[in-house]
């Protein structure tokens, strides 16, 4: 009985390669600034001059380690999130981590006790600058359904640690935590900008009946 | 067993310590003075005809603002105002704390509401864990809860609130914390007020 042909390895090689160079000027988005961009090209021969600063925030915002920290729903979908069908690896934030000494993003996904925040505080302290913090969902964002009666409720958690984004939604789509980890990648990479409401916004908070 | 006979046969056991009986409601309720609590709890579990085996809830009530048979209007329950302050309560509660026992026997396919009143200013109740194990973590709850205090409860402590938490939450007068120790639990967060 004769070997069914094999492929050789470099075959298969040759085709990601091929891809990679193919996909390298859209993998150019994810860069640093205008003028690197200007001169990075494939060749691995070339110099790519750059600001440490610029570099350095770079390589942060591509490898954002979350902590492994959930409070409530929020978590459940901040879990799908990190799972196979969301990818939050895709963007570099995969890889969580069980103590907060080794990450330096905090996604407070759900309700804030006062038990809790305590606790959150001091995880907050142990981890290493720089770090960051998405506040994810209405609870973390300003008390959410707990703000009239919920006694144990902390109304928001930026009344206890600095947020850099907020995520709202109740509980928000993974989408929107992607969508909210890619606005963080923004603020480290520098870019500034406010967000304007709508004026709908106010339009239709006027209609709710209190 | 329906209801009224189980009724019938407390009643002709613990003549005195069971106060009534109110059968117009969907779940009717046994009810019972908070001292016979022990005895009349070993009898339900023990008694052949009864035995029930299993205690399905253990809860508590505060009937701040319903007289004795349970009619009138709930008091309002204080809240944080929309700008995230607290209203002081001025008048304490004066109404009848409860607890109540929901019981099912696997053996006779039986179910009986077991509520026994306690005043609002000695909440002292016996504790029912020694008959039903599961009661144990019911009386810390509602001892966390509401304040009552089970007497013979081996460890009978706060259950899901901190241990230094001041006050008893689910009581009608219970009055909205400002601060828990370095946590702020009044106002509106941070990201609210620079909107506005």
């Amino acid at each position: 009985m004769s070997e069914p042909k094999q492929t050789g390895p470099e075959v298969a090689f040759n085709v990601v390669g091929d891809q990679i160079a193919d996909d390298r000027e859209q993998m150019l988005d994810f860069r640093i600034d205008e003028d690197l961009a200007k001169v990075a090209t494939p060749r691995s021969d070339h110099v790519i001059v750059a600001r440490v600063e610029d570099l350095f925030r770079w390589a942060q915002l591509s490898s954002i380690w979350p902590m492994t920290f959930g409070l409530a729903c929020c978590a459940i979908e901040m879990m799908s999130a990190a799972g196979t069908r969301y990818d939050m690896d895709r963007f570099g934030a995969g890889a969580m981590r069980g103590t907060p000494r080794q990450a330096d993003l905090m996604i407070v996904s759900g309700t804030v006790t006062a038990k809790m925040a305590t606790r959150i505080k001091r995880l907050y302290d142990q981890m290493p600058d720089p770090k960051w913090v998405i506040a994810m969902g209405s609870c973390a964002i300003g008390g959410g359904p707990y703000f009239k009666y919920g006694y144990h409720v902390v109304k928001g958690v930026d009344m206890m640690v600095p947020v850099d984004v907020y995520v709202p939604g109740c509980p928000p789509r993974p989408e929107v935590l992607l969508d909210g980890l890619m606005r963080l990648q923004d603020k480290i990479r520098g870019k500034r900008g406010k967000w304007r409401k709508p004026k709908w916004v106010d339009e239709y908070i006027n209609t709710i009946p209190r | 067993m329906t209801e009224q006979e189980i009724y019938q046969r407390l009643q002709a056991r613990f003549d005195d310590s069971i106060l009534g009986f109110e059968s117009d409601i969907p779940q009717p309720v046994v009810s019972c003075t908070p001292e016979a609590v022990g005895d009349i709890a070993k009898y339900l579990r023990d008694d052949p005809a009864l035995s029930f085996d299993r205690l399905l809830c253990l809860s508590g009530v505060d009937y701040e603002g319903l007289d004795e048979k349970g009619k009138g209007k709930h008091r309002e329950i204080n809240r944080y105002e929309e700008d995230g302050t607290v209203n002081p309560v001025e008048d304490p509660g004066t109404g009848d704390l409860a607890v109540v026992y929901h019981l099912e026997s696997f053996k006779h396919h039986h179910r009986l509401c077991l509520s026994v009143r306690v005043p609002r200013e000695t909440p002292k109740i016996a504790s029912v864990g020694h008959v039903w194990i599961t009661a144990q973590y019911g009386e810390r709850e509602t001892y966390d809860f509401f304040g009552i205090e089970f007497e013979g409860n081996p460890d009978l402590r706060r259950l899901f609130l901190p241990e230094d938490w001041v006050g008893w939450p689910l009581r009608k007068d219970y009055e909205m914390p400002v601060r828990y120790n370095d946590v702020p639990l009044e106002g509106l967060g941070l990201a609210v007020r620079d909107e506005q």
